[in-house]
Order: structure tokens, then C-alpha cells, then sequence
């Protein structure tokens, strides 16, 4: 015989609250680990990047190349169009890593939030400046114009970055200082992803855009503009070595999975020895799928300017990290209890 | 403690906290709603950094020196005015043109019934996901936002004329058209007074929607405006910054909204108190 237990309102709404509870924790929880072992052996991580741009040509070789699969590894990629979100969401534990700049990284550590780079993957600006046609024949410059005089044409002009705090907009403003002029004065307009400032650049929107590779050279090449400060040749002495492009992970997944970290480290350490050792044809072969919109020309000038920003030994030496510090500073970014960059970067999955 | 004394400390109790909720019932609304906010700013401050991490919810405190600060910069204002400038044309433009064609549409259903699978269709699309098309059409500076907001606007206020117009009880167009009245009288003296509290509902309701246009165009485009200032703190993880934004943006309808609460009490005079406020409640 079975016997009924009377339950009180408070009872039952409670233990409604709790079942509701339980079937929403569930799923919710099973899509913020992004962690896990597949069917196949294989460890299966999230990483985050702010946009799709070669600044990331590693992580689309190390995929197309079939780097990760041989490091026994699945990696799959989460663009969060702007950065911001690809580094809150390491720092939250939703994705095991980041491939970020100096700059962005920085900005949002302080007290215990911690994230450490473990490989640089490009060490030199790859944001460069790209002047329209219109606007170089306007302020008489071309090619031939000593930097000085470039930079010192910027203010006044109307400049167009991806987004305010992007590197873009560190990136102008740094050169805005470097003119003398006030960054805060001038005008940066926040344009959101390449493409669109590359239209704004085309429709004579803006007289300078800053960008990473390749939207300036497919500016060039439609010829629509003239690249007025080519950082990632290392035109600006100022702005030769950067931590532009690294690996990051939080302190406790570098201890607790230091083997996935290493796994990690070894496919794009292959994906940066290729960019500097093999034809650029090839090189351009393999990213071409992810960069469709870019012509062949294109792509493999861009690999030309890549190849010169990859460090050897994947590591930002002390004027890379010095450099991002000045940056930083310029922008008025650097939190007063942010950590040194030097305790930040461990290279012990380098060796 | 035995059961019959507790049973006799929580009959003693409940009058208590029935005196406690009656003292707060007496309180004028207006007083009960800053307790409401002193209340929930105080666990909000309590929380943040003890709690959680202030990176994540940064405290009251933080939020007033970034508003501060910003304030103290001219930053502040300076985007404000730029978003300000947005919305009040936007709303103005988008605002006129749905009087105009509700009215239209509300009187004469043979358009209305032609057109209205159209502004079904139009009011159907997703404004966010036009928002960068508008930026390549009509370029990064003012007019991009307006028109985004006008979009916004234009269809909250459209149907809430429209319906205001075609509700109007007949009986009193007949009454009015026997006594000898012309159609421009007729609408004057009847179908607009019948229509205005629709008509001001809608004109509420847009106007957060026409901030949150102006917004999002700042977001898309920008190199100024209150959206520039949420993503430039956001995007340097300075959530005070973000969130300093979002309040006056808060603060900005709450205000627009009181003057047109205002504005609606004179020309509504003759509307009877308790449906006004039945009107300003459903807001």
C-alpha cells in the first residue's frame, strides 16, 4: 500500500524551483566546458580569437595543415567579432585559450585576473596604415615620403579603426602622439571589420584606415589606396618589435593541463616554422579557403609581410614587451595593478 | 524552545511585520520607489567584491567616479549630445511621418487593407540586421543613425495611431455629421481627442526604441555618441565605464519618458485621473 506525504506549497515550489533548476544547469553547463576527450583519443578545446585576419595565419594553417589532428588535437574556433569577449571568455573557463595581442591581453588583467602567453606566434605590428588615393594626392604623399612626414599628416585626417580599444585604435593613436597631436582630438571612427573599412576607405569615408594584413594591401592592389606606414615591415622603428600575436591560457589550465598547453604550443610552433620556411605560394595555397574574398596577388604579398613578423624561437623579446608597455601607456590603458608583462609570459612549454 | 512557544513568538511577529508593510503602503509611490533602489544598490554594493568579482559586476560606487570622471572630462556630455541629437531628430522625422500615415491609413481602409501586408513585411525585418547596411548607404555620420532610429520609431507610433483612429466609436462620427459637421471638424473635434491616448502610448513606447537605435548605429559606426563610449569601456574591459554608459542611457529615457508623462497630462486634461494613470501604468 502506498502512503501520500502531504506537501506544503512552500514544499512543492521549491522543489519545482530545484527540478527547473536542475534542467537548466544541465545543458548549460555542458556547453560552457568546452574541454573533453573525443570518441577518438583526441582532446577537444575551445580557442577564441577577435576576428578572422592573417594576425591568426597560424591557427588556420595548424587546422588546414592537420597540425593540431597530429598534436592529438581538436580545436575548435570561436571568433567573437571584436576583442573583449575572446579574452573575458578564457578568464571565465569557457574556452581553454586565446590567440590575443599584447595590447588587448593586458588591459584586462589586474588583481587575480591572470592569463599567461605561452608562445608568441608574431612578434611586429601587423596593423598597418593605408591612405586613399584621393587624400595622398591632397597632402602630397607618396611612397617616397620620409615616415616623419606621413605621421605628421595625421592629424586633422579622419581615420578610420575597427573599433575603439582594437588595436587599430591603439595603434593610431600611437602615431597620433608620435605627430605631436592629441589623440583624443582627432578623429577615429570605429568602423567594426575589415570589410566595412575597407568601404569606408573606398567610398572616401575616411582618409586612413588602420588595419591588419591583408585589408590595406587589397586596398592597394584595387588601387583605392597607397600603405602609408607598413609596420609590419617595420617602417616605424618605434613599433619594430610587439607582442602582437601570442598563445594564452590561464595559470591554473597551464598547470592542470600542461599537456594540451605543450599540444598546443607544438602544432603552432610547426604552423610558424612553415610560414617562415616554406614557398609563399604554398603558404597562400593553405590560407586561401579562410580568406576567399582576397585574390591570390594579394594573399601572397600579405605572406610576404607575415613571414618577416614570426620570432624563431616564438618568444617577445624585452623590447617587444617594453613596446606594448609604451602603447599601452600612450592609450592610458594600463591599469595601475596590472601585472608586469614580464611575469605574464612563460616560456616553459618552449624548450 | 517548545512548539507552543514558537507557535506564540510568530503570532507576535506577524503584526509586527504587518505594521512594518502598512507604514511602507503609506509612503508616497515616489518614496517607495527610491527605498526599492537604496535597497537594491545596497546589496548590489555589499555583493561586489565580496561575492563576485568586480570585473564582472563592478560595485555602485565605481559606476557613480566613472560617471564622475567622465563628467569631469566632458566626455560624457559630449557623447551624450552627440546621442541626443541622434534621437531627437530620428524620433521627431519617424515620429511625424507615422501620425501622418496613421491617420491616413486610419481613415481610409481601402489603402490600409492595400499597403498592409507591406508594413507587415517592413515592420517584420530586423532593424538590428540592417543597421550596418545602412552605415554603407547612407554613410558613418549623423544620417545613418537617424534613419536607423526613424525605423525604430516609425512603426510603434504608426500602429498605435492607426489603431487609435479606426477605434473611435462610430456613433459619435454620425452624431457629429448630423449636427452639420465638416470632416476637418469631425477629426479635430472627434476622431483626434478619441485617438490621442493611443497615439501618446505610442510615442512612449518609442522612445526607449529610438535610443536603442542611436545606439546601435553607434555601435556599427561611430566616432562619437553615448554606444561609442559603452564600446570603447568595454572593449578595454572597463565594466564601470560600460555600465556607466548604460545607466545614463537608463537615465535619459526615464527623463524623456517623465516629460512626455507630462505633456500627455495637458493634452489629455479631460481624460478622467484614474484612466491616465491606467495609460502611464501600462508604459
Amino acid at each position: 500500500m502506498s502512503t501520500t506525504i502531504p506537501l506544503s506549497r512552500r514544499q512543492a515550489l521549491r522543489g519545482m524551483a530545484m527540478l527547473a533548476g536542475l534542467s537548466l544547469a544541465g545543458p548549460v553547463l555542458s556547453s560552457c566546458a568546452g574541454g573533453g576527450t573525443g570518441p577518438d583519443g583526441a582532446r577537444r578545446v575551445r580557442l577564441t580569437q577577435a576576428v578572422n585576419s592573417l594576425a591568426y595565419a597560424q591557427n588556420y594553417i595548424a587546422q588546414r595543415a592537420g597540425f593540431y589532428r597530429e598534436a592529438g588535437l581538436v580545436v575548435e574556433t570561436v571568433v567573437t567579432d571584436g576583442g573583449g569577449p575572446d579574452v573575458q571568455a578564457v578568464l571565465a573557463g569557457s574556452a581553454e585559450f586565446t590567440i590575443n595581442d599584447g595590447g588587448q591581453v593586458v588591459t584586462a588583467l589586474a588583481g587575480n585576473r591572470r592569463v599567461t602567453a605561452v608562445a608568441a606566434t608574431f612578434d611586429r605590428c601587423l596593423v598597418n596604415a593605408t591612405i586613399s588615393v584621393r587624400a595622398a594626392q591632397r597632402l602630397g604623399i607618396d611612397p617616397s615620403t620620409p615616415l616623419d612626414r606621413k605621421i605628421a599628416a595625421l592629424p586633422g585626417l579622419r581615420i578610420g579603426v575597427t573599433a575603439p580599444g582594437a588595436l587599430t585604435w591603439q595603434i593610431a593613436r600611437y602615431n597620433l602622439v608620435g605627430a605631436g597631436s592629441d589623440p583624443d582630438a582627432a578623429t577615429l571612427v570605429a568602423l567594426g571589420g575589415g570589410p566595412a573599412v575597407l568601404a569606408a576607405l573606398e567610398t572616401d569615408q575616411v582618409d586612413v584606415i588602420y588595419i591588419s594584413i591583408p585589408f590595406g594591401e587589397e586596398a592597394v592592389n584595387r588601387g583605392i589606396g597607397l600603405t602609408l606606414i607598413d609596420h609590419s615591415a617595420g617602417e616605424d622603428p618605434n613599433l619594430s618589435r610587439f607582442m602582437m600575436e601570442g598563445l594564452w591560457v590561464t595559470p591554473d589550465a597551464m598547470e592542470e593541463n600542461g599537456n594540451t598547453v605543450a599540444a598546443m604550443v607544438s602544432a603552432l610552433r610547426r604552423s610558424s616554422d612553415f610560414i617562415r620556411t616554406a614557398p609563399s605560394e604554398e603558404i597562400a595555397e593553405l590560407l586561401e579557403p579562410d580568406f576567399t574574398n582576397f585574390g591570390r596577388e594579394v594573399l601572397l604579398t600579405a605572406v610576404e609581410r607575415l613571414k618577416g613578423a614570426v620570432p624563431a624561437d616564438a618568444r617577445w623579446d624585452a623590447t617587444a614587451q617594453a613596446t606594448t608597455e609604451r602603447v599601452l601607456q600612450t592609450n592610458g590603458l594600463l591599469r595601475p595593478d596590472a601585472p608586469p608583462i614580464a611575469s605574464i609570459v612563460d616560456d616553459r612549454f618552449l624548450t | 524552545m517548545t512548539r507552543a512557544t514558537t507557535t506564540a513568538s510568530r503570532r507576535k511577529q506577524v503584526p509586527e511585520r504587518a505594521t512594518a508593510r502598512s507604514h511602507v503602503k503609506r509612503l508616497p509611490i515616489w518614496a517607495q520607489s527610491v527605498l526599492l533602489l537604496v535597497a537594491v544598490l545596497a546589496v548590489w554594493q555589499f555583493v561586489s567584491g565580496r561575492l563576485v568579482d568586480p570585473f564582472y559586476l563592478p560595485a555602485p560606487s565605481e559606476i557613480v567616479t566613472s560617471l564622475w570622471l567622465s563628467a569631469v572630462d566632458g566626455s560624457l556630455w559630449a557623447n551624450l549630445w552627440t546621442t541626443l541629437q541622434e534621437t531627437m531628430i530620428g524620433f521627431c522625422i519617424g515620429a511625424t511621418a507615422a501620425l501622418v500615415a496613421g491617420v491616413i491609413f486610419g481613415r481610409s481602409p481601402r489603402v490600409a487593407a492595400v499597403l498592409d501586408p507591406f508594413l507587415v513585411a517592413l515592420n517584420a525585418t530586423p532593424r538590428v540586421a540592417l543597421a550596418p547596411l545602412f552605415v554603407v548607404w547612407f554613410g558613418i555620420g549623423l544620417l545613418s543613425k537617424v534613419i536607423l532610429v526613424i525605423t525604430m520609431v516609425f512603426f510603434i507610433v504608426f500602429y498605435n495611431t492607426f489603431q487609435g483612429v479606426r477605434s473611435v466609436d462610430a456613433t459619435y462620427i454620425r452624431v457629429a455629421t448630423v449636427m452639420g459637421a465638416s470632416q476637418r471638424q469631425i477629426f479635430r473635434t472627434v476622431i483626434l481627442p478619441a485617438a490621442t491616448p493611443l497615439i501618446v502610448l505610442g510615442l512612449k513606447l518609442s522612445i526607449p526604441f529610438a535610443l536603442i537605435g542611436a545606439v546601435i548605429g553607434e555601435f556599427i559606426a561611430s566616432s562619437a555618441g553615448l554606444g561609442f563610449q559603452i564600446k570603447l569601456a568595454s572593449n578595454t574591459y572597463d565594466t564601470a565605464g560600460t555600465m556607466a554608459g548604460i545607466f545614463v542611457l537608463m537615465a535619459v529615457a526615464v527623463l524623456i519618458d517623465l516629460a512626455l508623462n507630462r505633456l500627455a497630462r495637458r493634452i489629455l486634461f479631460w481624460q478622467p485621473e484614474s484612466a491616465e494613470r491606467t495609460t502611464s501604468s501600462t508604459m
